[in-house]
């Protein structure tokens, strides 16, 4: 790295002032969507100081956490040129899935009054298999019938919703929201383990933000050393190519929208306990906001492209202006367009690097 | 001399990097707009940014 920036700096001292001046208009147009950012962020602290607090910065961490793995599983499958639209209802349905397990027994609305407190990896498993046949069958579908992805999960979204819509009907309930999770659960996900020590306080770190890093370090393995990642990237990349190189092309596809409907299902569970009162609509919306953190990480829809470490800064720059957003007091309609037009400017900023060398 | 030049392709394929770029040259090799209109649009979406955050300013 000081060995690369030596020889940059190098190269830059060679330079006359017309070749330096073109170097710096690259260099600031090619990182504007990170000095927007600075500048929305020193912008946001001078007009509330609150901004820039430990708790404020913990907020962001955990929030951007908490959607790690739904972003690391929707960015499996755009590698694999295609997308995942079922996503948010997976978490919704996973959520509630959780959130009716681990009711607490004292609870008087309690979905299911004969049920006892289940152990949490039984949650855990249930929700990973759940979460896993919705992506199997996502999978299938798309492998065996040549659908494209985003009919395919535009399917299963209307499918889990309405499996979900009558899940929260089920035993009196009439969709009243799950809550009086009991305490142990919500110890095992929003309680701490470890603090940030800040100005002689002690600022606790909750455990979801842990389970989101392994869930990203989990898929980093996955995608980088071993051979399921390295035919994944080769069927997103050209799958007749990826066919023909003797790749399996079906069992690939149906391996990724599987894992990513297991990681959906991990974000359910870490959402349940989270809100702490789930609906029908826990994760409305989860999966676009995903697909864009994905886009703004440099996940191209083309296939083949994207790195964890592009999805995990797509997450937070994203989380950083929706909180930067709201302590602006920015109305809610403007933050749409607002985020609209910063997945553009991420786009247009990608293309342009490869522009440049043609 | 082919030999090592057929080497040091394998080598550059295997590399998940080049493979990225690879992937993406040939993703923007069809895009026919220059590098000056993608700049000017880059610009006018950040001050449009700007603008909508200081309009949302006002609003509030």
């Amino acid at each position: 790295m000081a060995e690369r920036l030596a020889k940059y700096f190098e190269t830059v001292k060679t330079m006359n002032s017309s070749d330096r001046r073109k170097l710096l208009g690259e260099l600031l147009i090619n990182n504007s969507l990170y000095m927007l950012l600075f500048i929305a962020i020193v912008y946001t602290y001078v007009k509330n100081n609150r901004f820039l607090a430990p708790e404020s910065l913990i907020n962001i961490i955990s929030l951007s956490t908490a959607n790690l793995p739904i972003a690391c599983g929707i960015a499996g499958a755009i590698v694999l040129t295609g997308t995942d639209l079922s996503a948010g209802r997976v978490v919704g349905l996973t959520a509630c899935i959780s959130a009716a397990m681990l009711q607490s027994v004292t609870y008087a609305g309690k979905m299911f009054p004969a049920l006892p407190v289940m152990p949490i990896p039984v949650v855990i498993i249930t929700v990973l298999i759940v979460g896993g046949i919705v992506g199997w069958v996502n999978g299938f579908f798309t492998a065996r019938f040549h659908l494209h992805p985003f009919i395919v999960t535009l399917a299963t979204q209307l499918i889990v919703y309405g499996a979900l819509l009558m899940f929260v009907m089920v035993n009196g309930n009439n969709g009243q929201p799950l809550s009086g999770l009991d305490d142990g659960f919500k110890n095992f996900v929003t309680g701490h383990i470890a603090s940030l020590p800040w100005g002689g306080r002690d600022i606790p770190i909750p455990n979801y933000v842990w389970y989101g890093i392994i869930t990203a370090v989990f898929t980093w393995f996955l995608w980088n050393k071993t051979r399921f990642g390295k035919n994944m990237f080769a069927v997103g990349s050209n799958s007749e190519a990826a066919n023909v190189s003797g790749v399996n092309v079906y069992l690939t596809t149906i391996l990724v929208h599987t894992l990513a409907g297991a990681m959906y299902g991990v974000t359910g569970f870490i959402e349940s306990a989270r809100i702490g009162s789930n609906t029908a609509n826990t994760g409305l919306n989860y999966e676009l906001d995903a697909i864009a953190a994905c886009v703004i990480g440099g996940v191209s829809f083309v296939g083949g492209t994207g790195k964890i470490s592009g999805i995990v800064l797509g997450v937070f720059l994203l989380r950083i202006i929706f909180v930067a957003l709201n302590f602006l007091s920015i109305n809610a309609n403007l933050q749409y367009i607002i985020k609209g037009l910063i997945i553009l400017i991420a786009c247009s900023i990608d293309m342009r690097k490869y522009l440049v060398r043609k | 001399m082919d030999n090592q030049q057929s080497v040091d392709q394998t080598a550059s394929d295997s590399d998940p990097r080049a493979a990225i770029i690879r992937a993406k040259e040939h993703l923007y090799s069809k895009v026919t707009i220059s590098v000056k209109q993608l700049d000017i649009f880059i610009l006018c979406c950040i001050v449009a940014v700007i603008l909508l955050i200081l309009v949302g300013q006002i609003l509030k």
